[in-house]
């Protein structure tokens, strides 16, 4: 069983590449571990979680629905770069999940808890 | 009719708007079941679950997710093992066309 508390960070735009898929599927699976398990998203990352996009338009496999599925999973800690959101213009209120807004330093403060970090 | 759908390796169909009730019976013979209502009322449960949340529950959430939509005398280990001697998770999404709910890593 492993015991440490992981963070998983993600960085990267919805469809230019495969690694927000990669980091849904890795928090996914590692929440079988019953790890406790916090999200990150900074920068563009946050337009993964914006709610009414149609995947398919883009040619990509649908994974945004499977975020809806993180509550079921019990992965509860889902913090979100305040600075990331205002300099899209975007607010929690766009995002198709529930999750905690933080400024950089409380996003420092909880990356600081984690005591191993996944970056995608 | 099982021969005119792409499946991958281990039987899953590649594609889950291929799948038809038609095909489910069939899927299910491969692996040794006969599809009872108790078995359709899982095999249903998946795909709904599919169509939602675009993932196929892995067995713990699957056990869990049952439980809450029909109780605690469906949503448990044995029962659903009885119904999927091989893994409930593996065989309802294999019997459903779904892709293989994702493993450890």
């Amino acid at each position: 069983m492993v015991e440490s508390k992981i963070g998983v960070i993600f960085t990267a735009l919805p469809f230019a590449n495969q690694q927000g898929r990669e980091a849904l599927d890795a928090v996914l699976a590692a929440s079988a571990y019953e790890a406790p398990l916090s999200l990150f998203f900074l920068d563009d990352s946050v337009w993964q979680l914006v709610k009414a996009q149609d995947p398919l338009q883009a040619g990509a496999k649908d994974y945004l629905s499977t975020f809806k599925a993180l509550a079921l999973y019990d992965v509860e800690d889902i913090f979100v770069s305040q600075d990331a959101l205002a300099a899209r213009h975007l607010s929690s209120e766009d995002l198709s999940i529930e999750v905690r807004v933080l400024s950089s330093q409380g996003i420092r403060d909880q990356l600081a808890a984690q005591d191993c970090i996944y970056r995608f | 009719m099982l021969d005119t759908v792409k499946r991958d390796k281990q039987g899953y169909l590649l594609n889950t708007q291929d799948w038809s009730e038609a095909l489910a019976p069939l899927l299910a013979a491969e692996e040794g079941i006969e599809l009872s209502d108790a078995h359709w009322e899982i095999v249903r449960f998946v795909r709904d679950f599919y169509s939602e949340y675009k993932t196929s529950p892995a067995v713990r959430l699957l056990v869990k997710s049952v439980k809450e939509k029909y109780g605690p005398e469906k949503g448990n280990s044995p029962y659903l093992f009885k119904l999927f001697p091989e893994g409930p998770a593996k065989q309802a999404t294999k019997i459903a066309g779904l892709p293989k709910p994702a493993k450890c890593l």
